[in-house]
C-alpha cells in the first residue's frame, strides 16, 4: 500500500500538469456549485470531452475536484443569498442565511468552509485507509436497512422546526406527499401527476428547493421594499475563531461518519448525508433552539456531511465499480471512455491511478480550503450591488440554471409553484425544515420499504428485525421520544396559561 | 385576526385536500404483481397521516379562536413579524406577476429578449436612483449569462416558438 | 480564468476536427451547427455513453458536435414529449430502444410521431448472481424455484420496463414465477452482491468488471448464440427456452424532416458506426455480435415487429 502511494506520488510529481488540473478542477467545481442550478453533475458531466486530451488518471483527478469544489460551492449563494446553489447545500441555507442576516455572513462562510474541509479530509482519509471493507459494509445495506436510515432521518421532522410537534409533522407529511408526484418507480403507474406528461419524472428536488428559499426571499425582499430589507452588511468573510469552530467538534465528528458511511451506500448521495448530518446535529446538540436562526453547528453539520460524502461514495466505484452517487455514475462513464473497466480489479490493475485520485482527492480539499475563501469573496461582492438589480438577476439565474440542468421548462414551472409554496409555508408558520427532510427522504423511505417488503415475503416484522435495519429504527423510536420530551421539559415557564394559546407560537 | 382567519381556512383546505387525495390514491390501477406493496401503499400512509394532523392542528386553531376571538395579545416578536411596510401587497403581486410573465414570455419570444424585458421591468419595481445603472445592467448581464451558458457551457437557453425560435437558433 | 482554460482546451478539440474534416456529399451546409440527442437515461449511462462514442467520429467528420440531452425520469415518457415540441430543422434527434417501444405498446407514446433513422447496437442480456450464491447454474434456478415458487427475486431496472418485459418472456416459456425487484442501476448490483435479492439482469457492458473478478457470476445469457468472452455461460435458447429479447440502441427524427438531411445523417451514422475507435468501444462491451447496422426502412420494419412482440408481451404480462 505504501509502494502504491509512493509510486503514484511519483507519478504525479512527473506530471506537473496533474496539479494545474486540480487546482482548475476546484475553482470550476466551486464555480459550478455556487450558480443556481448548475450542479456539480452537470460540472462533472461538461468536463468529461475534456478528459480525451488527458490519460486517464488525469481525467480522473480533473473530476474528482470538480466533485469536491462543487460540494462546497453551494453554500456560498446558500448562505449570502438563500440561494442553495446545489441540492446538497439546500441544509446549508436553514441555518448560514440567517446567520448572514444577523451580520455574520464572514463567520458562517468560514464554519462551512472549514467545516467541508473536515468532512472532505475526513472522507477522503477513509477512502484512502479502509475503501474495501467499508465497500463490504456498504453492501450489507439492503433495502430494509435503507428504509430504516431514512425513517431515522425523518423521525427529525417533527421537532426540528422549532415550532409545535403538530406544525413539524405537517410540513414534513406535506413534503413526503410532494414527493409522491410522478412515476410509481415500482408499478410504473403515474401518480398525481393530473395528466401532465412532464410531471412524471415527479418533481425536480433542485428546482423545488430553488423556489423554496431563492424565489420565495426575493418575492420577500421586493414585497418589503427598501426600508425593512435587512441587508447584508458585513461583506467581509471574517473567519470564525478557533474556538468558535472547536465549539462545534463533536459535530463535525459526527457528521463526518455520518457523511462517509451515507456517501458509500449506492444511490443516496451527498444530499441525503447533509440532511441526516443535520437532523442528528439538531438532536444531540445542548442548544436546539438556536436551529433554524442561525446556528454555527447548523452549517458546520451539513457541509461536513456531505463533503465527507464525496469520500465515501468514491469508495464503491472506486472499490467496487458500483457508483455511490449520481456524480460518481457520471466518472465512471468517464472512466470506461478510457477503456478502463471499474470494478474490483481497479486497485490492483490501475494502482496509479486509484491513489492517485486519493492524493488528488487530499490536494483538492486543501486547495478548497484556499480557493474557497477566495470564491466567497468574490461572490459576496454581489452583496454590494444594489438589490433592485441583484433580486431580478437571481431570479433570471435560477430560471436558467433550471431550465438547463433537464431542458425541461416543466422544471422551472415547479420552481415557480414552490416560490408561492415557500412563501405559504412562511405565512402559515410551518417549518420549511421538516418539509424539505420528507421531500428528500420520503422516496428513498417508500421505494426501500416496498423493496424490502417484497424481499421480505411481505413480513414487515422479518424486515424490521434484522440486526442493522432493527438497530436503526430502534435509534428512531428512541430519539424521537427522547425529542418530544425534550420539547416537553424545554416549555419556557413564562409562556402565556391558555393552552390553546400554546401553538400559535410559530 | 385576518390571519387567524386565513390559517383556519388553509388548514381547513389542506385536511380536506388530504381526504380527497387519500381516495385518489385508493383509485390508483391495481398492479397484479405487486399486489401487496402497490402503488397506493405509501400514499396512503401518508395522506391519512396528514388528514389528521391537519384535521387536529384545525381543531387547535377553531378552539383558540373561540377561546379568545379577539386574539390573545401579540408578543414584541409577533407584532415585529406581522408588520407589513405600505405598498407590500401591491409590490409583492407585482413581483410575483413579473416573474410568471417572464417564465412564459421566456417559451414564447426566447431567453433573450424575454431576460432583457424582465430586468429592465424589475429594476423599477423598487427605489433606485441611478437609471444609467437600471438601463445598461439588463442588456449587459443578459448578453453575459447568454454567453456563458450557449458558448462556454454549451447549455441550452430557452429560445421561444415561431420566428421567436429562428431567431434564437441563429444566435446560441 | 477556468472559462479561458475550457476555451483553449475546446479550440485544440476544434482545430483537429477542422483538419480531419470531410465533406458530406448529400445535403452541404448540413449539419451547420450542434446536433441534440435527446434521451430519457441518466448522463453517464449506457446510452448517454454509446451516444458520446458514436458522436466522436461524427464529430470529426463535420466539425460540429452531436451532444446527448438527458430527461431522465417518467420511463421516458417526458424525454419523448420534449423531442416531439421540438421543430423539425434536423438538429433534434431522439434515442430509440425497447424502452420507448414497451410505452408505445402501453399506450404511453404514441411513436408514429418520429422517423426511425438507425439502429447501430444490439445488446444481449444475462443473468447474474453473487458468487455466494447457492444458485450455479440454470438447473439451480429451476429446481430452486420448483421447490419454493415465486420464492426467486430477480432484481431489475425501471418500472415495467425492458427487463422486466424480458423476465416474464422467460417465466412465460420455462413455466417459471421469477418475481421481478426494481432498482436504480447502482442499488441492484448492490443488493446483489450483498446477498438481497438471489440474482439480477444485466447486460455484459456495465458488469464486466465486477464478472473479470468473479463478484459476480453470469448463469444464462439471452441471445442466439453463446459469447466468445463467456463461452461457458449457455443461452436460454439452447437450454429451450426462446427468448432472445435484447436491449437495441438507435436513433429517430421527425417525420418532416429535409430528406438530403436525413441522408446525410444516414451515410454519417453508417461511417460512424464502422470506425475503427467506435468498434473497440463496441467490443469492451461484447456489442459487435449482434449490432447489424440498419437504416430508415430496415429499422422501421424491426420497430413495428418489435411493437407487436412486446405488445403481445405485456399483455401476457397482465399490464
Amino acid at each position: 500500500m505504501l509502494d502504491a502511494f509512493i509510486s503514484a506520488a511519483g507519478y504525479m510529481l512527473g506530471n506537473p500538469m496533474s496539479f494545474l488540473l486540480i487546482i482548475f478542477s476546484v475553482i470550476w467545481g466551486i464555480m459550478f456549485g455556487a450558480v443556481p442550478g448548475l450542479t456539480g453533475i452537470v460540472g462533472v458531466a461538461l468536463l468529461i470531452p475534456f478528459t480525451f486530451a488527458f490519460d486517464p488518471t488525469q481525467g480522473m483527478l480533473l473530476l474528482g475536484g470538480v466533485y469536491v469544489g462543487s460540494t462546497f460551492g453551494g453554500s456560498i449563494s446558500a448562505i449570502l443569498f438563500n440561494t442553495p446553489g446545489s441540492p446538497e447545500a439546500a441544509c446549508t441555507s436553514l441555518d448560514g442565511y440567517p446567520m448572514a442576516k444577523r451580520g455574520e455572513a464572514g463567520k458562517a462562510l468560514g464554519i462551512a468552509l472549514a467545516a467541508s474541509a473536515v468532512g472532505g479530509i475526513f472522507g477522503t482519509l477513509v477512502l484512502m485507509f479502509a475503501a474495501p471493507p467499508l465497500a463490504r459494509l456498504a453492501l450489507e445495506f439492503g433495502p430494509a436497512e435503507y428504509f430504516a436510515l431514512a425513517v431515522l432521518g425523518i423521525t427529525a421532522i417533527a421537532s426540528i422546526g422549532g415550532g409545535s410537534l403538530i406544525k413539524g409533522l405537517i410540513a414534513g407529511l406535506l413534503g413526503l406527499a410532494v414527493a409522491l408526484i410522478g412515476l410509481d418507480p415500482l408499478t410504473g403507474v403515474a401518480r398525481f401527476t393530473f395528466g401532465n406528461m412532464m410531471l412524471l419524472t415527479g418533481v425536480s428536488f433542485i428546482a423545488a428547493i430553488i423556489g423554496i428559499f431563492a424565489l420565495a426571499e426575493v418575492l420577500q425582499r421586493f414585497a418589503d421594499g427598501l426600508h425593512k430589507a435587512e441587508a447584508i452588511t458585513e461583506v467581509s468573510t471574517k473567519l470564525p475563531s478557533w474556538a468558535e469552530f472547536i465549539a462545534t467538534k463533536a459535530t463535525l465528528l459526527r457528521s463526518s461518519i455520518i457523511g462517509t458511511i451515507i456517501g458509500a451506500l449506492p444511490g443516496v448521495g451527498a444530499t441525503t448525508a447533509a440532511f441526516i448530518s443535520y437532523s442528528e446535529a439538531f438532536r444531540w446538540s445542548k442548544r436546539p433552539e438556536l436551529f433554524g436562526k442561525g446556528s454555527a453547528e447548523g452549517i458546520a453539520a451539513p457541509e461536513s456531511g456531505n463533503n465527507a460524502a464525496v469520500g465515501g461514495s468514491m469508495i464503491p466505484l472506486l472499490a467496487l465499480g458500483i457508483p455511490g452517487s449520481a456524480t460518481t455514475a457520471v466518472m465512471i462513464g468517464g472512466l470506461t471512455i478510457h477503456g478502463i473497466v471499474p470494478g474490483p480489479m481497479l486497485m490492483q490493475n490501475n494502482s496509479d491511478l486509484v491513489y492517485s485520485v486519493f492524493i488528488g482527492m487530499f490536494l483538492a480539499n486543501v486547495l478548497m480550503l484556499v480557493f474557497g475563501l477566495r470564491a466567497a469573496r468574490l461572490f459576496a461582492l454581489v452583496l454590494k450591488a444594489p438589490y433592485p438589480l441583484v433580486g431580478p438577476a437571481i431570479v433570471v439565474l435560477c430560471m436558467t440554471g433550471v431550465f438547463a440542468l433537464n431542458n425541461n421548462v416543466s422544471d422551472v414551472a415547479v420552481m415557480l409553484v414552490f416560490g408561492g409554496v415557500g412563501f405559504l409555508l412562511k405565512s402559515l408558520g410551518l417549518p420549511v425544515a421538516s418539509f424539505i427532510i420528507g421531500l428528500v427522504l420520503g422516496p428513498i423511505a417508500e421505494v426501500s420499504l416496498r423493496q424490502g417488503l417484497i424481499l421480505a415475503d411481505y413480513d414487515f416484522v422479518a424486515m424490521a428485525t434484522r440486526p442493522i435495519a432493527g438497530t436503526l429504527l430502534l435509534l428512531s423510536v428512541l430519539s424521537l421520544a427522547y425529542g418530544v420530551w425534550g420539547q416537553l421539559r424545554r416549555r419556557p415557564p413564562q409562556d402565556p396559561p391558555n393552552p390553546q394559546a400554546e401553538p400559535e407560537r410559530a | 385576526m385576518l390571519h387567524k382567519l386565513f390559517e383556519v381556512a388553509a388548514f381547513a383546505a389542506m385536511t380536506i385536500a388530504s381526504v380527497a387525495l387519500w381516495f385518489s390514491a385508493d383509485a390508483l390501477p391495481v398492479s397484479k404483481r405487486y399486489a401487496q406493496v402497490d402503488a397506493d401503499l405509501w400514499p396512503k400512509m401518508v395522506f391519512g397521516a396528514l388528514a389528521i394532523c391537519c384535521a387536529v392542528h384545525l381543531a387547535q386553531k377553531v378552539a383558540g379562536l373561540i377561546a379568545a376571538p379577539s386574539g390573545m395579545p401579540l408578543s414584541e416578536d409577533e407584532k415585529l413579524e406581522a408588520y407589513r411596510p405600505e405598498g407590500y401587497h401591491l409590490r409583492l403581486a407585482l413581483t410575483g406577476g413579473l416573474v410568471v410573465g417572464y417564465f412564459f414570455a421566456l417559451q414564447y419570444i426566447g431567453f433573450l429578449l424575454a431576460t432583457v424585458i424582465f430586468l429592465w421591468a424589475g429594476a423599477w419595481i423598487l427605489p433606485f436612483k441611478n437609471t444609467a445603472a437600471k438601463l445598461t445592467f439588463a442588456p449587459v448581464f443578459t448578453v453575459l449569462l447568454a454567453v456563458l451558458f450557449s458558448y462556454g457551457l454549451q447549455l441550452s437557453l430557452p429560445r421561444g416558438t415561431g420566428v421567436f425560435y429562428d431567431l434564437s437558433q441563429a444566435l446560441f | 480564468m477556468e472559462i479561458n482554460v475550457l476555451k483553449a482546451l475546446g479550440s485544440a478539440v476544434v482545430t483537429t476536427s477542422v483538419v480531419l474534416t470531410a465533406v458530406a456529399a448529400q445535403a452541404a451546409d448540413y449539419p451547420a451547427r450542434t446536433v441534440e440527442v435527446i434521451h430519457q437515461y441518466g448522463p453517464g449511462g449506457g446510452t448517454d455513453r454509446f451516444i458520446r462514442a458514436i458522436a466522436e467520429p461524427m464529430q470529426e467528420a463535420t466539425g460540429q458536435s452531436f451532444v446527448p440531452i438527458s430527461i431522465t425520469g417518467g420511463n421516458g415518457v417526458p424525454a419523448y414529449v420534449s423531442f416531439l415540441q421540438r421543430p423539425a430543422n434536423g438538429y433534434t434527434l431522439v434515442s430509440l430502444s425497447p424502452d420507448d417501444v414497451i410505452n408505445a405498446a402501453l399506450g404511453r407514446i404514441d411513436l408514429s410521431q418520429v422517423m426511425p433513422l438507425v439502429r447501430i447496437q444490439y445488446d444481449q442480456g444475462l443473468l447474474l448472481v453473487s458468487k455466494d450464491s447457492a444458485l450455479k447454474s440454470l438447473d439451480d434456478l429451476l429446481d430452486a424455484e420448483k421447490a419454493n415458487p415465486g420464492g426467486i427475486k430477480v432484481g431489475v431496472t425501471g418500472s415495467a420496463g425492458f427487463d422486466d418485459a424480458l423476465i416474464g418472456l422467460f417465466n412465460e416459456k420455462a413455466g417459471t414465477e421469477l418475481a421481478t425487484v426494481p432498482f436504480g442501476a447502482a442499488e441492484m448490483v448492490s443488493n446483489t452482491l450483498g446477498g438481497h435479492v438471489d440474482m439480477m439482469y444485466e447486460e455484459y457492458g456495465p458488469t464486466r468488471g465486477l464478472i473479470e473478478s468473479g463478484d459476480l457470476v453470469p448463469i444464462l445469457l439471452f441471445s442466439d448464440e453463446r459469447l466468445p468472452e463467456l463461452p461457458d455461460v449457455p443461452t436460454a435458447k439452447e437450454s429451450g427456452y426462446d427468448v432472445t429479447l435484447g436491449r437495441w440502441r438507435g436513433f429517430g427524427i421527425k417525420p418532416d424532416t429535409d430528406a438530403a438531411e436525413i441522408e446525410t445523417l444516414v451515410s454519417l451514422f453508417r461511417d460512424a458506426s464502422a470506425n475503427e475507435g467506435y468498434k473497440k468501444i463496441e467490443a469492451d462491451s461484447a456489442l459487435q455480435y449482434r449490432s447489424e447496422f440498419q437504416g430508415p426502412d430496415e429499422f422501421k420494419a424491426f420497430i413495428d415487429e418489435e411493437i407487436a412482440t412486446y405488445t403481445e408481451i405485456m399483455k401476457q404480462l397482465g399490464y
